[in-house]
């Protein structure tokens, strides 16, 4: 095969594939954003929460982390808009999708972290008399986020692989525009390849950067 | 909420198409299951050993496989292995190529995280026990790394479960590949996805706890 | 009221409500004793600690400080001790493992919490923490984490941190228990030095000659109940009970210590 010509043919769908890496960034922003938090609330929830309450959190997380994220965005672009009588908007169904589901994963991350803080270092609050209003903020946060930093990476490296099931419902993300673009030209090597390279690149140097950190930081903390 | 009558005579009445895909889908999932199983042990050894070349070989197939979306590896291989070879396989075990190779990377590095978790007395104490190197692996390091390894293998193996679906975007006839199919043809996607969902739910959450079960029974052994 | 120290009155611990590690518990020292508390594993000595540090809810009985109650079991509800908490903030504890929180500086350490929940400053605080870390020759550790310090030093800086905030009594729980042996003379020689200023403290430890050193009285404890308390001259060398001598045999290998 021929580099220049392939390149040369890239070249020429540079704007589709870029028009396609940025929707599969915004959803994957948006989806990190909303999960994150929804994250982080379930998991005190679980801890804490309402015994209700608990069991609905814990309904939630098994549900997303038990079925096929494909399965999921079907059942939220055909069943939820049927079953509510109205439009939800292929956006919105897509974005609400991958909230959810990385709400769910995250939300284990942020409770082994939570978890792994031992009961030492909250006697220890006690005996130098930190009220909760110290020992949550400047304690117990601090030691939570940089324990579940790695895992929580990995989970939107995850999140970043798992939004290329959304060119499956025809939205038109990397995956489906580089799809698009092989079925059109009938060259899909050179398109697949570029494709699948773009997202090795970004999911590689996330990955990159949890190993640095744990080696760096969190060796260094011995957390 | 919308008035919406639920009617699961569709499910019934569409319960073959459904099963044989449900097979079809346990098939995938048990073979790729056991690919993974050895192929990972495998790639950990070639990423362990001594001979650099293999090293790297071993190093960039995992990265390659973690850092790119299952779907993206699925379509590829679907497009470009004829392209390349020539040669249109069944696409059930091109199907099998992809899921396999993926699974075998992430398992490789599940192996990788549970041999280096074995503390160096141990090695020294094999040492000092005047164990050849081959007797080493086998009698200690072996049984330690699979024991050690197994809860993340099985969390591998649910996520196995779940990837599977990918194929029915490449038309193969898996569970959800048929409940895509009635779906569109009965005009009830509501009832089918959910069911769907809740099949590959019902598969996934007996491996989990079975994950839950082997996790504090080695914590307990190993405590 | 009791005139007493400290004074803890009929203090009843269980786990579970059937496992009863303390019981009937009544004990009182002055202001500057030094109380080490020895007894068999399982005894109940940590939990005693803990219940004076307010580190555990109690089933029943009362602990003053100074003669101002702050903490009460509540028998009829089954709900939290009371707890006064500025008063119990006046006792510091010490930790078998060190309790450090990694995520800070040893500085930061020593100053979060004259700073955030004292008030105090933080130029203030830094200088006051700089001037004790400099008496225990930390100085240079100040910028640390503790993860690079040796069990020694972390140890130090642990005690540092309970000292800073000016306690009236300082509560030591096997503090060299997991240190290597030649570390553990840096933390007792401290150790000594707060007992050369007065300061009131209860030990617990397991070395016995370690307790002889710095104690002023010694309380033998077994099955949740305080078996003896003596002065050191009395306790090793001829206790009244047989069950410390007994125990004091097996730790020591020897009839008594001289
Ligand atoms: N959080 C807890 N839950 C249940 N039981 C506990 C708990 N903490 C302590 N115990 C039990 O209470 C008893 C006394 O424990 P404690 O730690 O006070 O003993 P100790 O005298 O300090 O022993 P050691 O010398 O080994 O430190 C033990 O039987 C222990 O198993
Ligand atoms: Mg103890």
């Amino acid at each position: 095969m021929n580099i220049t010509a392939a390149l040369g043919f890239l070249w020429d769908y540079r704007l589709a594939l870029f028009i396609g890496l940025g929707n599969t960034l915004y959803f994957t922003a948006v989806g990190l954003a909303f999960g994150l938090a929804l994250g982080f609330l379930v998991s005190v929830v679980r801890q804490v929460g309402h015994p209700v309450l608990k069991v609905i959190a814990t309904v939630y997380v098994e549900i997303f982390r038990g079925t096929p994220v494909l399965i999921q965005l079907f059942w939220f672009f055909f069943c939820l808009p049927a079953l509510l009588g109205m439009e939800l908007g292929n956006v919105f169904s897509t974005v609400l999708t991958l909230s959810l589901y990385m709400g769910a994963i995250s939300s284990e991350s942020f409770r082994a972290a939570l978890k792994a803080i031992g009961s030492e270092q909250r006697d220890a609050c006690v005996a130098l008399g930190l009220p909760a209003r110290v020992s949550v903020p400047y304690v117990i946060l601090p030691q939570t986020v940089m324990r579940a930093v790695p895992t929580l990476l990995s989970n939107c490296v995850t999140l970043f692989k798992e939004s290329a099931l959304v060119s499956a419902v025809g939205m038109a993300d990397l995956m489906y525009q580089g799809q698009m673009i092989a079925d059109a030209t009938a060259r899909p090597i050179e398109i697949l390849t570029a494709t699948a390279l773009i997202y090795f690149v970004i999911a590689f140097s996330v990955t990159r950067t949890v190993t640095f950190y744990e080696r760096s930081y969190l060796s260094r903390m011995r957390l | 909420m919308g008035r919406y009558t639920w009617d699961f005579s569709v499910i019934t009445a569409n319960w073959d198409p459904l099963m044989a895909g449900l097979s079809v889908t346990l098939q995938l999932t048990a073979i790729c299951a056991v690919i993974g199983l050895v192929g990972g042990f495998v790639v950990c050894q070639m990423v362990m050993s001594r001979i650099a070349p293999l090293r790297w070989v071993a190093v960039a197939f995992i990265e390659l496989f973690r850092c790119t979306p299952a779907l993206v590896q699925i379509i590829w291989i679907f497009y470009c292995v004829p392209f390349f070879f020539g040669v249109f396989y069944d696409p059930f075990y091109m199907a099998i190529l992809a899921l396999g190779m993926n699974i075998t990377a992430f398992n490789a590095e599940a192996y990788r995280a549970a041999i280096q978790s074995i503390p160096s007395s141990h090695y020294d104490a094999c040492t000092a026990l005047g164990m050849s190197p081959l007797k080493k692996t086998i009698y200690v390091i072996l049984p330690q790394a699979v024991l050690m390894a197994i809860p993340v293998l099985l969390t591998n193996t649910i996520g196995l479960l779940q990837q599977t679906s990918l194929v029915a975007i490449v038309a193969i006839a898996d569970l959800m590949y048929e409940g895509k199919t009635l779906a569109t043809q009965t005009y009830r996607p509501i009832e089918i996805y959910t069911t769907v969902a809740f099949i590959y739910f019902a598969l996934s959450v007996p491996l989990s706890q079975v994950v839950g079960l082997c996790e504090r029974r080695l914590r307990s052994r190993l405590a | 009221m009791s005139s007493s120290f400290l004074n803890v009155q009929g203090l009843r611990k269980s786990f579970g409500g059937h496992l009863v590690v303390l019981d009937d518990i009544n004990f009182q020292m002055e202001a500057g004793e030094r109380v080490v508390v020895i007894g068999p594993s399982g005894s109940g000595k940590s939990t005693l600690l803990r219940c004076v540090m307010g580190l555990e809810k109690i089933d029943h009985g009362r602990i003053e400080l100074e003669g101002v109650r702050y903490i009460e079991a509540n028998p009829k509800s089954h709900k939290d001790n009371f707890v006064d908490i500025p008063v119990r903030n006046k006792v510091g504890m010490v930790f078998q493992h060190y309790t450090l929180f990694p995520h800070l500086t040893v500085l930061g350490n020593l100053i979060l919490a004259p700073m955030r929940a004292r008030g105090e400053s933080r130029s203030s605080a830094t200088q006051r923490a700089m001037q004790l870390l400099g008496r225990l020759g930390l100085e240079s550790k100040a910028g640390a984490f503790p993860g690079m310090l040796s069990g020694g030093q972390k140890q130090r800086v642990a005690i540092a941190r309970a000292l800073l905030l000016d306690p009236k009594i300082m509560l030591f729980d096997e503090v060299t228990s997991a240190l290597d042996p030649e570390l553990v003379t840096e933390v007792e020689g401290l150790m000594l030095e707060l007992a050369e200023q007065k300061m009131s403290m209860m030990i617990v430890t397991h070395d016995m000659w370690f307790a002889k050193r710095i104690a002023t009285r010694v309380i033998f404890s077994a099955d949740g109940r305080i078996i003896e308390d003596a002065p050191p001259s009395t306790m090793f060398t001829n206790p009244r009970e047989p069950r410390t001598a007994d125990f004091l045999k097996k730790v020591l290998h020897v009839e008594t210590i001289s």
